[in-house]
């Protein structure tokens, strides 16, 4: 399938044409084309260490790609100068994993760094900003907690936070519904949402969280081993016939990708071993 | 390389690369060193945090040194009626070669090894990756302020180890041995050089303080993202820290020598 079914969408903010990424000669990407719609909660989805966050960090500029382009707003990310990929990664927030808020600032400063860094705002302003931007994801009272005496989902939330605090246009969210309680699942889904069509935003969300992704989407798009196999709405997706998309909507353990990793014949192996 | 000689140089390999990388790593952190008042507070935040990381471990390491260096001259000089020469011995000795050296290896072993797990830690749950997404320099931000840090802590710390140590020596010589207290100071005032040897002491120990702060900072800003990737650099910042303080101990000893 190619991006073509997300045609008649709203203009594209971030576009992957054809890129392909190696890392010590092992193929991470293959020919990976995929546009994220401005307006637009788009979902990347697929297994555990299939290059999803590989693409997050094709576009914020971090990587290379061997080949292919990236751009964000018409521009190609890897033609930047040094200037420029850090005015354009002002203007993306971006949620990591689990958090990395730093560990010896509290709530308040974690959030306040990105304002201190990169605006002349008076002090005063920047507390307003900042008490503003917690109380947005439910955390105002958390202000002066280190990262330590926070849960997971808070940890989360303050990184939100932060990740909002320069008000980007675009936001990318790597895994932010790992691990997370029910409770804590519902506030950052709610959250997600909640800010794209509050602020604006367009917003990347990696996942391999399939019931989630289906409430949460506008498109969606299923990376399985470094290309991507199928992009639509997520109904779309959930209809799809292809026996590897089945199997990855269902959680079938077995199947296209088998449950067994290549190994030689288990009677051969074992015999061997008697032997 | 093969044989008994490829053997024996395995193990430099690697460790000679990354001198290699991390002396090409310090214009880079050295460019990133600007006036701003953000950056200064945060240099004397570190300074602050370094210096007192290795405060006591050098308080006491030098309290200890002073005594022991104080109980063996003052062992051997009595055989030779010269125990009046035990305060010149201490201070000529602590001033040129065993202030400067102890108090580096002590600093590569305390604050080196806890910048370097700093680092590598942030490395490790990305807050160095947070940073840069922030289009903050994490060698500007996290980099430079503990090298300079390291730069400005070690000679301070070389002071406080040898008035320690001195401390140590009169207390031995002095207080218990019951030597004059005026010959004590008497001497080493009288015979320790301020300009040839203090000086270039004092000097060596602000070279290990950049060595001690390089090596720390590289191995943490280039460790392996994973907890034995931490544990291994942390190791490394010890080994290479001790070996290049005690290398450029004696290169800067036969250039104030004036051998080389």
């Amino acid at each position: 399938m190619t991006t073509d079914s997300l045609d008649g969408a709203p203009p594209a903010v971030i576009e992957l044409n054809d890129v392909t990424f190696h890392r010590d000669q092992r193929r991470i990407l293959h020919r990976v084309s995929m546009r994220v719609a401005r307006g637009r909660i788009t979902a990347l989805m697929g297994p555990s260490g299939v290059g999803k966050s590989t693409v997050l960090k094709l576009v914020t500029g971090q990587l290379r790609p061997s080949s292919g382009t990236v751009t964000v707003n018409g521009r190609d990310v890897h033609r930047l100068s040094g200037g420029e990929l850090k005015r354009l990664r002002r203007s993306i927030g971006v949620l990591l994993q689990n958090g990395a808020l730093f560990t010896d600032l509290t709530c308040f400063e974690n959030v306040a760094l990105p304002l201190r860094e990169h605006t002349r705002l008076a002090e005063s302003l920047i507390r307003t900003v900042v008490l503003g931007k917690l109380h947005a994801v439910g955390l105002r009272g958390a202000q002066g907690l280190l990262p330590r005496e926070l849960s997971g989902g808070m940890a989360r939330r303050v990184a939100l936070a932060r990740a909002i605090a320069l008000d980007p246009a675009v936001i990318l969210y790597d895994e932010p519904l790992a691990g997370l309680d029910p409770v804590s699942l519902a506030a950052a889904m709610r959250l997600i949402k909640t800010f794209n069509q509050a602020l604006g935003l367009t917003s990347v969300v990696i996942t391999h969280n399939v019931e989630e992704m289906q409430q949460l989407a506008d498109d969606a798009y299923l990376m399985i081993g470094g290309e991507i196999a199928a992009c639509g709405t997520p109904d779309e997706l959930a209809a799809n016939p292809s026996p590897l998309v089945r199997q990855f909507i269902r959680g079938e353990p077995d199947g296209p990708v088998p449950f067994h990793y290549p190994a030689p014949d288990i009677a051969a192996d074992l015999i061997g071993a008697a032997v | 390389m093969s044989g008994t000689p490829g053997l024996l140089a395995a193990p430099w390999a690697e460790p000679l690369r990354n001198l290699g990388r991390a002396g090409l790593f310090l214009p880079r952190i050295l460019g990133c060193l600007r006036p701003w008042p953000r950056q200064i507070a945060e240099i004397l935040r570190q300074t602050y945090f370094v210096g007192i990381r290795s405060l006591v471990i050098i308080m006491t390491g030098g309290l200890f040194v002073g005594l022991v260096l104080a109980l063996q001259t003052y062992d051997v000089l009595s055989d030779f009626g010269a125990v009046e020469a035990v305060g010149t011995v201490l201070g000529k000795s602590l001033y040129r070669e065993l202030g400067p050296v102890l108090a580096a290896l002590l600093f590569a072993g305390r604050a080196g090894t806890s910048i370097t797990a700093e680092i590598g830690l942030m490395k490790a749950t990305e807050q160095l990756d947070a940073l840069e997404l922030m289009a903050i320099d994490p060698v500007e931000r996290i980099v430079l302020p503990r090298f300079v840090a390291a730069l400005i802590t070690l000679p301070v710390l070389t002071l406080v180890f040898e008035l320690l140590a001195i401390l140590g020596g009169y207390a031995y010589a002095v207080l218990w041995m019951g030597l004059d207290n005026g010959i004590y100071w008497g001497n080493m005032q009288a015979n320790v050089e301020l300009m040839s040897e203090f000086i270039p002491g004092f000097a060596k120990s602000i070279a290990f303080g950049g060595i001690c702060g390089l090596i720390a900072v590289y191995y943490g800003y280039f460790c392996r993202a994973t907890g034995e990737g931490v544990g291994s650099a942390t190791t490394q910042t010890v080994i290479i820290s001790s070996i290049l303080v005690l290398m450029f101990d004696f290169i800067l000893s036969a250039f104030s020598l004036n051998l080389i």
